[in-house]
């Protein structure tokens, strides 16, 4: 009985774990000027997953904003964000995060 | 050499002609201009019109930064250039974005048919009529998500001085606003004037263009006044 006690704490602890690599930290919503084109969509949400830090990137022309969803225990603070974005050729308006 | 023994050497399998062609027919662009991709990008541009075919490899190390290779070919004529390309500035707005490019160019020119200023050419010797060949280009563009415009001159030099002025004019209406995962559809008039270092007066092709776009995909389609056909493509790769 014991030993089973010790296999199924184990267990949780192990998937608790491997669940909180994946688990999201903040939803991130990024205001951009200059995103006209699929170009830029395409270059934006490749330079953000090339980070491994985000998921779940979007880019929305229409709003010209680009969302997605930081990992947890992958910090991708504000300023590292703004300098992605610029770096890439585009001007960051605003940043707005929320607590998942 | 003779020009018919020129020509025979240019029109053989190996010769730099037959090459060019080759990569003309693989691929084929200066009109659609994106000389500085996204930073760690790579564009491939093309660009058919009638007998012409021009192929441009383009990598971006920095955002401000292009780096590329271009093969051009005319009826009579090749060039092979290296390029340097730098986003001299760009305008990011709302709804609208605008940038200012300028390039320079250093390559060969391998002309068929007509003979270089003999003592000029450093490849006589080899039987090969080829030359150095300078350009510079500068180049605005302008688009938001309904209306497209785009300006731009070249000059290319050879050992003879100026051989070659081109402009590009480019404006382009979409019928509706895409979403960057949606199909886009333009259309887009262009207008080139040209004047070759062999012509007395400017030459003028104006094409009307549908431009079809898909995430990293452009291509477009059109048939100038003169019954040239057109053409081009763009793909853009991100690493």
């Amino acid at each position: 009985m014991l030993k089973t006690n010790k296999f199924v704490i184990s267990a949780f602890v192990f998937l608790g774990g491997i669940m909180s690599l994946h688990a999201h930290a903040d939803v991130v919503k990024v205001s951009v000027n200059g995103m006209v084109c699929g170009f830029c969509a395409q270059g934006i949400t490749k330079k953000l997953n090339n980070t491994q830090a985000v998921e779940k990137v979007n880019v929305d022309l229409e709003k010209k904003i680009v969302s997605f969803e930081t990992l947890a225990g992958k910090p991708f603070d504000d300023e590292a964000i703004k300098k992605l974005i610029t770096e890439a050729g585009y001007a960051v308006v605003k940043i707005e995060r929320t607590k998942q | 050499m003779t020009d018919s023994r020129e020509k025979k050497y240019l029109q053989s399998p190996h010769s730099p002609l037959s090459v060019a062609i080759f990569l003309g027919l693989l691929n084929p662009i200066s009109a659609l201009a994106h000389p500085v991709v996204f930073a760690n990008g790579t564009a491939v541009m093309g660009h058919h019109q009638g007998e012409m075919a021009e192929l441009e490899i383009v990598h971006s190390p920095t955002p401000k930064l292009g780096l590329g290779l271009s093969f051009d070919r005319m009826p009579q004529e090749l060039s092979v250039l290296g390029k340097a390309s730098a986003l001299l500035w760009r305008g990011n707005y709302p709804d609208y974005q605008s940038n200012i490019y300028l390039s320079l160019a250093a390559g060969r020119r391998w002309a068929a048919g007509r003979p270089e200023s003999e003592g000029h050419s450093s490849s006589n010797t080899k039987g090969n009529a080829s030359s150095p060949l300078y350009q510079w280009s500068a180049g605005w563009d302008g688009e938001d998500r309904l209306i497209y415009s785009m300006l731009k001159y070249a000059q290319n030099y050879s050992n003879d001085g100026l051989s070659k002025q081109q402009g590009t004019l480019r404006l382009g209406f979409a019928p509706y606003k895409a979403q960057n995962d949606e199909l886009t559809v333009w259309g887009i008039m262009e207008w080139l004037p040209e004047k070759s270092e062999n012509q007395m007066q400017w030459t003028h092709n104006v094409t009307p263009l549908v431009r079809l776009f898909y995430k990293n995909a452009l291509l477009e389609i059109g048939s100038s006044f003169s019954g040239k056909v057109t053409f081009n493509y763009m793909f853009h790769f991100f690493n």
